[in-house]
């Protein structure tokens, strides 16, 4: 499929511990970093800046907007299942499927230069998607960046079933259609015509996070040794503008 | 935005009947399911995807992993690039029309 690259086992084991480590122990409590909660709740945010699986944050609740609507949520069930996206730099509207006016908050510099060093392109806006076994990822295409730079997609955690196609080549012609077993540490490039291809996730399998990625954050975050064995992480990032 | 694409649009019946093979596939299937590239098992003749030079990782990939760490990474194997060069999406168990 033109301009679709896989990267296997890019990543080592300790640059993947970095990248879960400043996406959710620093990142995370940025508030200007955006999540999927922020549409209908007040997100609550650790006293100074701590990680949300500091001892610190654990009695956070999360007050709905519209308590008509929607119930309170606890840092229990933020961390477990309702946390489904953070947006670093550039912040997505997901229901409109634009990008606000005005110029986007920078992106970690640290992140940026990571992955601009590895792929040919800028990193100015990325979504941290988080998936349990049973979370899906419907098929979409991300038409949104007013440019045609390429897109990286870095998995981390348990495996993910990927499902990437395209029109057929010629009208009327088959779909091209590709299916991909994505583990922890690889990287995609949608680059190309593939850049705007269909995609989705349509399976994550239990039991896949690597061993020495089971017990993250680690025994020094009490209660929540063992995160992320059940959990996996899509770091994708795209370039705004040409 | 991408001007000539419609951030709305519906996905083509084919990707679709697709994604739901794979959503619905019994987790114990997956290793049987010969419509999945498994990232772990490429190889040199592999009939879907091959090595690729158009895209190069950096020299210093070692020394840019360690800054980002921030310490020492374990010995790792040479990274490489593979490009998708073939349409591999339809599972064997699968039967989408004449077209897959």
């Amino acid at each position: 499929m033109v301009g679709l690259f896989i990267y296997p086992s890019l990543l080592p084991q300790e640059v993947q511990l970095q990248l879960l480590a400043k996406s959710f122990h620093r990142d995370l409590s940025d508030p200007q970093h955006q999540t999927n909660v922020h549409m209908f709740h007040h997100v609550a945010y650790p006293p100074g800046s701590d990680s949300y699986f500091a001892t610190s944050a654990k009695d956070l609740v999360f007050e709905p907007k519209d308590p008509a609507v929607h119930k309170s949520i606890t840092l229990q069930q933020y961390l477990t299942k309702k946390l489904r996206w953070i947006t670093l730099g550039g912040q997505y509207d997901w229901t409109r499927k634009v990008y606000p006016d005005g110029p986007p908050p920078a992106f970690p510099p640290d992140i940026k230069g990571l992955v601009e060093s590895l792929f040919p392109m800028k990193a100015e806006a990325a979504i941290v998607n988080l998936y349990s076994p049973g979370d899906t990822l419907s098929l979409h295409r991300d038409v949104s960046e007013e440019c045609d730079q390429p897109l990286a997609s870095i998995s981390l955690g348990c495996d993910g079933i990927f499902v990437i196609g395209l029109d057929g080549a010629e009208p009327g012609g088959p779909a091209r259609v590709a299916t991909l077993r994505l583990r922890s540490g690889d990287a995609v490039l949608m680059s190309g015509e593939s850049r705007y291809a269909w995609h989705s996730v349509p399976k994550v399998l239990e039991g896949t996070c690597p061993t020495w990625m089971q017990q993250w954050p680690g025994s020094e975050w009490q209660q929540w040794e063992g995160w992320m064995e059940r959990k996996r992480i899509n770091l994708n990032v795209r370039q705004m503008f040409d | 935005m991408a001007a000539h694409l419609d951030a709305h649009a519906k996905p083509p019946d084919s990707i679709r009947q697709i994604y739901k093979h794979f959503q619905k596939l019994d987790p114990r299937a997956v290793d049987q399911d010969n419509g999945i590239i498994d990232t772990h098992l490429l190889y040199e003749d592999h009939p879907y995807m091959s090595l690729t030079s158009l895209l190069q990782l950096p020299a210093n990939i070692r020394e840019i992993f360690t800054n980002f760490a921030g310490g020492q990474i374990a010995a790792t194997e040479e990274a490489k690039v593979y490009s998708v060069n073939a349409i591999p999406g339809k599972s064997a168990n699968l039967n989408i029309g004449s077209g897959m």
